[in-house]
């Protein structure tokens, strides 16, 4: 269970021996790797550096020396521009690809090990939601693509016998980003028979007004929630089931545990997603920059999968007296 | 002229926002009807439900044949009992004593290793146990609606309104028993007798 401080502090200590064990005598091999990709780095870095000197020296040359040709006539130095302008962004290129590519030849190495601390979950690079389905949650005002050019993972498991999916998401509607974070998907043990949002106050105002009003308002009893949430659902009675007394005090919990405004929910069918906002760029598993035996990176990855996987402790989801 | 053109635009205003209070009242009633029916509706699944537990208890409680008889009876006279508000503290009455009694039969199953092991009774229970989470939502719309209701009857000017559609406060679906509401005291469960 995560749902308490201790807890969560076994389940780190637990986390420590194990890297130690199993991962970082993986990332080790790497390494050696890392330090030939710098130098590449810094190569293509500095050669770019120089082909910008070399091409402003030159400009400056043929500017100084044919004072009377006006400069959108002066063809070698167009000429000169065009081709330095090309080199240092092809040195450029190639420099920014390294950290990518060894990013991800890490990932690719290590995160089914890490994983596999956590049970039986898989990874997989690129998106896991349509924007079909996010729009039949209907979560989010009309998403028309989702996580579009973007680089993204997404993991598939079961943790406590409940099918969860954890997903990096970018959403778009009308070339304007509407959502960056994580998408949670978890399969539970009831079906629902009315459709139920529940979402922060702060966005009610932000996205077009009238989105959730079509569903519904519900108001509860809890002041404390009803100051922090807006509840919506087709179905008053069914949204109360859901929502009982302990249920708000966990969704209060929630906010407390992410400290990130924007959280949203919905219940719809036999499954619950959650939307929690967030700005960095997710489950990374080293820093091109740092040493790969750096433990802060995987350390950071291990903390944003416990505070998902303690959203089903939060919400007490796997009990029957949960929901 | 002028004088009398904001006069009358003044009226209008005051009409609007009278109607509106008006609007609101008869809203905030049928969203009690509404909230009621509701209720109805679990309250009739927890009574098609009743009699498959008290055949599958009947089998194995051989001692608990006043019990059985005591819900057979109260699940009789609540189907029998018509739903409107003007018998409403007899039908809030008679739920209280039929959930009492259910609870008295839930607790004396454990008591009977067979009974509590029979797959139906399992069932029928888990079931029952979803039933009563949905009554309990039921209840809590009924009462958010009647406490919207019974403000608009109370605080002027619905209270016009409310008075002159012949609107009383209505009761929120609560505990009755005081015995149910007196803390409990453990020591009472463990002393060896």
């Amino acid at each position: 269970m995560l749902a308490t401080t201790e807890e969560a502090n076994e389940y780190r200590n637990k986390f420590h021996k194990y890297y130690y064990e199993r991962i970082a005598p993986l990332l080790q091999e790497f390494e050696i790797f890392r330090n030939k990709q710098m130098l590449k780095y810094k190569t293509y870095q500095s050669l770019a550096i120089i082909s910008a000197i070399i091409v402003i020296g030159l400009a400056a040359f043929f500017i100084l020396t044919s004072p009377q040709i006006p400069l959108q006539n002066n063809l070698y130095l167009i000429k000169t521009v065009i081709f330095g302008v090309v080199i240092v962004c092809l040195f450029l290129g190639l420099a920014g690809n390294i950290p990518i590519s060894f990013n991800q030849k890490v990932k690719e190495a290590i995160i089914n090990t890490f994983l596999e601390f956590f049970g039986n979950f898989e990874w997989h690079s690129g998106e896991k939601f349509s924007a079909e389905e996010l729009n039949y949650y209907n979560l989010f005002d009309y998403v028309k693509t989702s996580s579009s050019g973007y680089d993204s993972d997404y993991f598939e498991g079961q943790y406590k016998n409940l099918k969860i999916i954890i997903s990096e998401a970018l959403l778009i509607n009308e070339d304007v980003p509407i959502f960056d974070g994580v998408l949670v998907q978890i399969e539970l043990n009831k079906n629902f028979n009315a459709h139920t949002i529940i979402v922060e106050k702060c966005l009610t105002s932000i996205d077009s007004g009238l989105f959730w009003e079509n569903v519904g308002k519900i108001e509860l009893e809890d002041t404390e929630f009803n100051k922090c949430f807006k509840v919506f659902s087709d179905n008053q009675v069914e949204a109360r089931y859901i929502l009982t007394p302990s249920m708000m005090e966990r969704f209060k919990n929630l906010k407390e545990t992410f400290k990130t405004t924007g959280i949203r929910a919905a219940f719809r069918d036999k499954s619950l997603l959650i939307a929690i906002p967030s700005n960095e760029n997710l489950f990374e598993v080293c820093d091109f920059k740092k040493p790969v035996t750096d433990t802060g990176q995987i350390r950071e990855l291990f903390e944003q999968f416990l505070a998902i996987l303690s959203l089903v402790d939060i919400l007490h989801l796997n009990s029957k007296t949960g929901l | 002229m002028s004088m009398n053109l904001i006069l009358l635009i003044v009226l209008a205003l005051v009409a609007a926002w009278l109607y509106s209070v008006y609007v609101g009242v008869i809203q905030k009633k049928n969203k009690v009807k509404e909230a009621f029916a509701s209720i109805d509706v679990q309250l009739k699944k927890r009574y098609d439900l009743i009699p498959n537990i008290l055949v599958t208890a009947n089998k194995f409680m051989e001692h608990e044949t006043a019990l059985i008889q005591d819900i057979t009876k109260l699940r009789t006279e609540a189907i029998n009992k018509a739903s409107d508000f003007s018998n409403m503290h007899d039908k809030i009455k008679l739920e209280s004593e039929l959930q009492a009694k259910l609870g008295q039969l839930f607790v004396s199953v454990e008591n009977y290793p067979q009974l509590k092991s029979d797959q139906t009774m399992v069932q029928a229970m888990q079931t029952f146990a979803e039933v009563e989470e949905h009554i309990a939502a039921a209840r809590r719309f009924y009462n958010a609606a009647v406490l919207d209701l019974n403000n608009a009857v109370e605080i002027y000017p619905s209270s016009m309104f409310a008075s002159s559609m012949g609107l009383t406060t209505l009761p929120y679906f609560e505990i009755t028993d005081e015995k149910e509401r007196a803390p409990i005291n453990a020591s009472e469960y463990f002393t060896a007798k």
